[in-house]
């Protein structure tokens, strides 16, 4: 369990982004391993079942969360949002600009993700962390194709603008 | 839905990924392995009982399954036996359970012949107004308790 709890929780947090979330969909995910263990114990695609297990029920709770707000709350907004009222949220320390160790500047990633609404945070995520197709997106998540494509290209645009915002650059990353 | 341009968008998915690349895995909290246990240690305490009906013992499944049977005889004896021991004809007859139909809808047309337009459009402009009006305060307290998580 300990070699794999990170992962399960990542995926969680992510496509969630709420902790206390994560973590019962991480409790979850190893009760069901816990049921399964004769499949699983000499396994090597173990962590992958693992990560599926954790990804599908997060998304299961994103569904739900998102059948709940899309009715007061999506048909308020235009779907187009300032990513600086994002950055504003995040609150950038000041070594985060140029001299930005290595775990800020993942702090300060996971933060702007967290920032992202979570129709554009999701499919983002699940296309650069899950590694999932457009369509298959699209499929999972019961939305046109079309959709996904646009709310990847807005969360892109509006993750970078914000990491500019807190000096980050995907040329800083790679060096 | 318009979709973004190409071009753009490869060297805007390319920034990301190099962006998102190398991210380490967020750290579980240390009380994670500990909570998984104690649910653990919770499900196995419970009595049989409580646990899903596939995880019961076999032998309480098949008695489960032959006292249901039995129930299930007993209440259907029951029931074909309930007329006769009344001394009752309950045998269903369809020509009266539509003349019963016709006088119903007699006289839900002769009372809705009775209301005048005034009142019958007074009350669906009530309903409505009500219906606005609870949907109003739904969305209203909605939004203010969600807004405060």
């Amino acid at each position: 369990m300990r070699a794999h709890q990170d992962l399960v929780y990542s995926t969680a947090v992510r496509i969630t982004a709420n902790d206390a979330q994560a973590q019962d969909i991480a409790q979850e995910v190893f009760i069901k391993a816990y049921d399964n263990f004769d499949q699983l114990r000499n396994n090597p695609s173990a962590g992958g079942w693992l990560r599926v297990v954790a990804r599908n029920l997060s998304l299961n709770y994103a569904m739900r969360q998102r059948k709940r707000w899309r009715l007061f709350s999506e048909l308020s907004s235009a779907g187009e949002e300032d990513a600086e009222d994002f950055a504003a949220g995040i609150a950038v320390p000041d070594a985060a600009l140029d001299g930005a160790s290595e775990q800020t500047r993942s702090e300060l990633i996971e933060r702007a993700l967290r920032a992202l609404p979570e129709r554009q945070r999701v499919p983002l995520v699940l296309y650069h962390f899950e590694g999932m197709a457009y369509e298959e997106i699209a499929q999972y998540l019961r939305v046109s194709l079309a959709k996904v494509k646009v709310d990847i290209h807005r969360a892109r645009a509006a993750l970078v603008k914000i990491l500019e915002q807190c000096g980050i650059t995907a040329e800083d990353v790679t060096t | 839905m318009t979709e973004p341009d190409p071009t753009s968008e490869r060297e805007l998915e390319r920034s990301v990924a190099r962006l998102l690349e190398n991210q380490p895995l967020r750290r579980a909290p240390a009380e994670l392995s500990e909570r998984v246990w104690a649910q653990l240690e919770r499900r196995a305490a419970r009595p049989w009982w409580h646990a899903h009906f596939s995880e019961w013992p076999a032998a309480a499944r098949a008695a489960f399954a032959l006292v249901s049977l039995a129930a299930m005889t007993v209440a259907l004896l029951a029931t074909s036996r309930f007329p006769a021991l009344l001394g009752a004809d309950f045998s269903f007859d369809l020509s009266r359970g539509l003349a019963i139909w016709r006088a119903l809808t007699i006289v839900a047309g002769s009372l809705a012949e009775g209301i005048s337009a005034a009142w019958l459009h007074a009350l669906i402009a009530t309903i409505a107004l009500l219906y606005v009006a609870f949907f109003g305060v739904g969305a209203a307290t909605y939004r203010a308790l969600s807004e405060q998580r």
